[in-house]
């Protein structure tokens, strides 16, 4: 498991090792608060300056060599406490580079990139470095950026996933709307379930095949993470009786139906 | 004295002379002596007596054989009492012997011992050979059907009886009973068998019924009661227990038979008997539970018209003309007529069991279940239950057609609800029962207002307050609008007399089943001044309310003037009169276009092709169609019929209209119910959880089936769906174990539940 041989991780680090090395090929600037205020006004809205809007933030994430695509942003917008999806105020970013100690953009992606090995890989964790109490100080010196939170969720993953999941329902929620659409929902699980719950990808096509459910409650949202947690891959302890949502029995007897029709082994994962 | 010669001798002197021997120890003498001679004496009375009557074993004749024996077992009952007569004597005269030497010698007293004598010298191969063949012979003789010297054969089984080895059991217990009961078991096997293949299941039953009547006094009468018991197990493990299947299943006479032909008594032969083994009634339960369902589902099959005989193959094959308008309200009819044959039939059926149930089967309450489920079973399996039940009743209440008094009525609907009550799904019913009532109702169709409150108060009986509380209302509408009818005409006075009167009902929405909540329709000029009128008296009376017409539900009498100013009073629906105020303009000769019409009264199409095929398709025709036909069409052209004569002045032009729901009507009553459903499953959830704020999963969909089950059986992924949406309007939250939920009590306003 330790060896790196995962895809994605290795997508999504080697951009912003490049963007690492044009700046400065030995070490990441230490952080300053002046540079981080600098780095935000690079970014910020010409038309508004409280605001990093999407197409900055895209620009943003295109200099620190940040994949659109994966679950990068939306931790982004988890550790910086964002309201709203794809923008990210002055004082979220104050609050978030401070607390982080982050100045440059690759300190940016490898707090990003930390964090989802660790929460979205499932990863093991980082392995604090040289964490002698008294060289306190020192600690930035060798990591990227101050990693005590990193640390802090790395004690207990699964609490600091579901916190991660929950947010992420909150901040794509429509403001006057009770939940969100399927459509965003897919896209969501696919980013940050599917990669260490395949059996999410099997769900979103019976999904799609399906075509007619339209939204999806905060319970349905909640009960997929309970369902990828605790119900084996093969479907067998799945009780209907129970009290999972019916789109997640569907699923299920549909499967199961699919299954009996089929060689047993065929669902495997 | 062995010799009955006693007479002559001195009771005294040979006491005393006994006395004396004992007195002086010469007791074992005496008593030894004494033993001998009793030991002569049998063995003379045996060669003398019992010998020659030896049934010889060659004699194949039963009749013969039966004599021989009964002369044998006669002998050995005299040699007994010869044996018993002298011994009794014996017994008196060494009275002294017996209190005091057999005592202290530890022998048996004198009588014991001539007992035990009597045994050992008699009782003994070949004699007891011969007396147990020949009692079994004796039996073997009876049961086939002869008579038999019984007394003679209960004097030996008494004397088996009494004789017993010291402590052991009685010679009738050791030898003559197993022998008994081996014999008894042959015998029965082969019976069995025998009477299965030759008789009918009647015959069987009162031939096994006669066998254990024969035997229990066989044992009673000259065997021992303790046999009783193990020959009747062999009677029933013989005749019984492996022959009950093939009792009941005979054919032309097995348990189908019995039912048809109501035969009581064999009937109550059967239960009574078979209720004698274990699995008697097991086997009678399953048995008269496929009979019953069998019967239920002849009963669904005959209900549904077959394909061949669809009344609408007619279409094609009939004659053209008359004789296929009326074709239709003859196929509507006949559907009528089926749906009230399959209530009757299941109210017969039901008569039927329950005689059987009663006079045969004792009231058996395990019966009573199976029956129970056996109604239950077939009468949910006819989708069209509830309807036909429901038309039943309306038949029966409807004034003028059956002639029948309010008691007979109400004993046909006190049956009826005993039919409703195997019904699953009564929400179904009751949508149903409010459509019928609310035309009964409407049209002034009830038979008595008796009637009908008399019908709401069984199904409020049944189904309690919450299932009548609609129904109720109506009658309250009714009688509101009644009154208000009254109050109007005086609030109007006399002003209006020349216009049209009206009589209005004023419905609550939530009562009635009102299929549109705001048709479209456009009243004629005569109808506009009333209704206004009305409108207006009502609202000043209760303003806030809203008042919609429902023209498809009210009927109207409207005098019409025909050729040489002949009237009739014709009674049509609303629909037809304004239909009819069209004409009133024309001349002779003057046509309306279909189309025409739709634009003047704007209803909707099914309701005007349906108003007009009754007004010029019918039995009566007020409208003469161009082209004459069954069918109303688009393209077709209307006028008034100036000939039309009937004998009668008062005319009902009933709407063309079948009682029974078609295939779409059937489709919308049913998403109708499913919605009312929603509700009910809802309200039903948050009834629960408001009286437990926190429930699991499972309990919650168990509690809501229970309670919901007297209306329909929910289920249960449309109570998890319900949960689901009361979650997602915050109603409900699901707890931290994902597996029980708590009721959101901050929430004052439940107003969108009902």
């Amino acid at each position: 498991l330790d060896s790196d041989t995962t895809s994605t991780a290795t997508k999504n680090s080697k951009p912003a090792a490049k963007v690492q090395r044009s700046a400065d090929p030995s070490k990441p600037e230490p952080y300053s608060p002046s540079r981080a205020a600098d780095l935000y006004s690079t970014y910020a809205d010409d038309d508004d300056q409280g605001v990093i809007g999407p197409e900055e933030l895209e620009k943003l994430f295109g200099d620190a060599g940040i994949s659109l695509e994966g679950s990068l942003p939306l931790l982004l917008a988890w550790l910086f406490g964002s309201t709203e999806m794809a923008k990210v105020t002055k004082a979220e970013w104050e609050k978030g580079t401070a607390g982080l100690r982050i100045s440059s953009l690759p300190a940016l992606s490898a707090a990003l990139t930390d964090l989802e090995n660790l929460l979205v890989h499932d990863k093991p964790p980082l392995k604090p470095a040289q964490t002698t109490p008294s060289s306190k100080k020192n600690t930035s010196s060798s990591d990227p950026y101050d990693r005590s939170q990193y640390f802090r969720l790395a004690h207990d993953p699964k609490k600091a996933f579901l916190e991660f999941y929950l947010f992420v329902y909150t901040l794509s929620k429509p403001p006057q709307s009770r939940n969100i659409e399927i459509e965003t929902a897919c896209a969501l699980w696919s980013v940050i379930l599917a990669p260490r719950y395949p059996m999410v990808d099997d769900i979103i096509s019976f999904i799609n095949e399906k075509g007619t459910y339209k939204a999806v409650t905060k319970d349905l949202w909640s009960m997929m993470l309970e369902f990828c947690q605790t119900v084996s891959p093969n479907l067998d302890d799945y009780d209907p009786e129970a009290a999972w949502p019916t789109l997640l029995d569907d699923y299920v007897s549909t499967k199961k139906s699919k299954v009996d029709g089929a060689p047993s082994n065929a669902n495997a994962i | 004295m062995l010799n009955h010669r006693a007479a002559h001798l001195s009771f005294e002197e040979n006491h005393r002379y006994g006395y004396n021997l004992v007195l002086f120890k010469n007791g074992s003498l005496l008593y030894e002596g004494t033993c001998r001679l009793i030991v002569e004496n049998l063995e003379k009375l045996v060669n003398r007596d019992l010998s020659p009557t030896f049934p010889s074993g060659s004699n194949t004749d039963s009749i013969q054989r039966s004599q021989q024996g009964e002369t044998f077992l006669k002998a050995l009952r005299k040699l007994w009492e010869d044996h018993t007569a002298g011994l009794q004597k014996l017994k008196d005269i060494l009275n002294y012997m017996d209190r005091v030497y057999t005592k202290s010698a530890g022998v048996p007293e004198i009588w014991d011992k001539g007992l035990l004598l009597f045994l050992k010298h008699i009782i003994h191969p070949p004699i007891s050979t011969h007396i147990i063949s020949a009692i079994l012979d004796q039996i073997r003789t009876e049961r086939d059907g002869f008579v038999i010297n019984r007394s003679a054969v209960k004097g030996c089984v008494e004397v088996l009886l009494q004789l017993s080895d010291p402590d052991g059991p009685s010679v009738y217990k050791r030898d003559l009973e197993p022998a008994f009961l081996q014999e008894s078991e042959l015998f029965y096997r082969a019976e069995g068998e025998k009477l299965l293949e030759s008789c009918t299941a009647p015959e069987y039953l009162t031939r096994v019924e006669n066998r254990f009547d024969s035997e229990e006094a066989r044992t009673h009468h000259y065997l021992s009661a303790s046999t009783d018991e193990p020959l009747r197990e062999i009677l029933k493990q013989n005749l019984l227990t492996p022959h009950l299947t093939a009792i009941m299943e005979m054919p032309d006479s097995g348990l189908d038979n019995m039912i048809n032909l109501d035969k009581l008594d064999d009937l109550s032969r059967l239960y009574k008997l078979f209720l004698k083994v274990p699995e008697g009634l097991t086997a009678l339960k399953k048995a008269i539970k496929e009979s019953l369902i069998r019967r239920g589902k002849e009963i669904n099959m005959s209900s549904t018209p077959s394909e061949n005989t669809d009344p609408f193959v007619d279409e094609e094959t009939g004659s053209k003309g008359k004789g296929k308008a009326r074709a239709r309200p003859n196929a509507a009819a006949q559907t009528l007529t089926l749906a009230l044959k399959w209530v009757q039939d299941v109210l017969d059926l039901k008569d039927k069991f329950d005689n059987i149930w009663m006079k045969s089967f004792r009231s058996d309450r395990e019966l009573e279940g199976s029956l129970n489920e056996a109604f239950r079973s077939f009468i949910n399996r006819n989708e069209k239950a509830q309807e036909f039940i429901s038309l039943f009743v309306d038949d029966n209440l409807k004034k003028g057609l059956k002639g029948k008094t309010d008691t007979e009525i109400d004993i046909v609907l006190d049956k009826t609800i005993l039919i409703f009550r195997y019904l699953d799904d009564k929400d179904v019913f009751d949508s149903y029962y409010k459509g019928h009532l609310a035309k009964r109702l409407l049209n002034n169709r009830s038979i008595s207002d008796d009637a009908e409150r008399g019908m709401l108060a069984k199904l409020k009986m049944e189904c309690g307050h919450q299932f009548t509380q609609k129904l109720e209302g109506m009658f309250k509408d009714m009688k509101v609008s009644a009154d208000t009818m009254e109050a109007y005409h005086r609030h109007i006075g006399d002003v209006d007399a020349q216009g049209t009167e009206i009589s209005v009902i004023v419905m609550t929405s939530t009562f009635w089943p009102v299929s549109d909540p705001s048709p479209s329709y456009k009243f004629p000029e005569v109808l506009i001044k009333p209704a206004e009128s009305y409108k207006q008296f009502y609202l000043s009376r209760h303003s806030g309310r809203r008042l919609t017409w429902q023209p498809a539900m009210g009927n109207a009498d409207v005098r019409v003037r025909f050729k040489n100013d002949k009237y009739h009073e014709l009674n049509v629906s609303t629909f037809g009169l304004m239909v009819l105020v069209l004409f009133e303009q024309l001349g002779e000769s003057d046509f309306l276009t279909y189309k025409e019409i739709q634009d003047a009264v704007s209803i909707s199409d099914a309701d005007l092709q349906r108003t007009l095929q009754s007004l010029a398709c019918a039995k009566y025709k007020i409208l003469k169609k161009h082209p004459p036909g069954r069918d109303v069409n688009v393209d077709d052209a209307f006028s008034f019929n100036l000939d039309f004569s009937a004998p009668l002045y008062k005319i009902k032009i009933s709407t063309v209209a079948s009682r029974v729901e078609s295939t779409d009507e059937r489709r919308e009553t049913k998403e109708k119910v499913d919605g009312e459903r929603r509700y009910q499953i809802e309200a039903c959830i948050m009834r629960i959880m408001k009286d437990r704020k926190h429930m699991v999963h499972n309990d919650l969909i168990n509690e809501v089936t229970r309670q919901l089950a007297h209306r329909f059986h929910p289920n249960p992924l449309d109570i998890k769906r319900r949960i689901e949406g009361l979650i997602e309007r915050d109603y409900l939250e699901r707890c931290e174990d994902k597996k029980s939920y708590n009721y959101m009590s901050d929430l004052s306003s439940l107003s969108d539940l009902r």
